[in-house]
């Protein structure tokens, strides 16, 4: 099985730009990508399946409202309601979630996965063991994504 | 004359997205119908000609699969082409739905993978630019 973490970015970057036409800025060499800058706004999609887990992808605002716009064609963000914006950024959830597994997983194996959830904020800042994560700097500002594994995915898949 | 589409997915953001796409696959397209549930999919169905449905798997109550269910046992709608937009990549599962004679587009998609798909689906032979 391929690295999550790496797994996690590529798909992630591709999502974010199939489905969001929300594009990476490089970073110069060695420098970190900052933190996302509050109000955050996180969607969390659960799997259950040989391995069980939890994606969340968490933004700032003004990225939610970007990213909710590409996807509804509007040229003003302010024409798109909260729950316009929450139900987007669910979808990209969902739809990096199940790409994500396939990829990490293989073609055969099945999961199932629970509607998302939207929150105001972020994910606990002290991530559950067995969580990798990635932080993608977008021309509109940054994303976090965390995968919770509650259970081995090595191991699942023996 | 175009086709009347059905959109059955409980995302009003994918809903708008799916149709937003038709408009610009070059799709000849006549009334576009939308659903957010399996149950409203349904209603729809009895309410209006639809040529083709374009239908999510993961919907809360009645979900994809079991309207799909529904609509090949149902002799009024066993004939509308039925195309699944799924972002599922499990080819278990793909599988299943094969075997209920959908077609299946994984998102993220195209104008042109949607325009490609549903020519080959309908036998035509439309016109590549919008």
């Amino acid at each position: 099985m391929q690295a999550p973490e790496k797994v996690l970015a590529q798909v992630a970057e591709q999502i974010l730009e199939e489905l969001a036409f929300l594009y990476l800025v490089p970073c110069a060499a060695g420098s970190a990508e900052p933190a996302p800058a509050p109000p955050l706004v996180t969607a969390t999609v659960r799997f259950e399946g040989p391995f069980s887990g939890a994606l969340s992808v968490t933004v700032p605002d003004p990225v939610l409202g970007i990213l909710a716009a590409n996807m509804l064609g509007l040229e003003d963000v302010t024409e798109c309601s909260r729950e316009a914006q929450w139900d987007a950024l669910g979808e990209v959830a969902n739809v990096i979630c199940n790409n994500l597994l396939g990829v990490l997983a293989g073609g055969t194996p099945v999961f199932d996965l629970q509607a998302p959830q939207c929150c105001e904020g972020a994910p606990a800042e002290t991530p559950a063991p067995g969580t990798v994560s990635t932080r993608l700097q977008l021309e509109a500002g940054t994303v976090d994504l965390a995968l919770v594994l509650e259970t081995d995915p090595n191991a699942a898949l023996l | 004359m175009g086709l009347n589409i059905l959109i059955v997915d409980d995302s009003a953001t994918m809903r708008a997205m799916i149709k937003h796409t038709l408009d610009m696959s070059g799709v000849p397209l006549g009334e576009v119908h939308e659903a957010g549930s399996g149950q409203e999919g349904l209603d729809l169905l009895a309410a209006a000609w639809i040529d083709l449905a374009l239908i999510d798997i993961n919907m809360p109550g009645m979900n994809g699969v079991e309207l799909i269910d529904r609509l090949r046992a149902d002799p009024e709608f066993s004939h509308i082409p039925v195309v699944v937009v799924s972002a599922e990549t499990s080819e278990t599962r793909i599988g299943t739905l094969k075997e209920r004679g959908v077609t299946v587009i994984h998102k993220p998609f195209t104008p042109e993978l949607v325009r490609e798909v549903l020519a080959r689906l309908l036998g035509a032979d439309w016109d590549a630019s919008p």
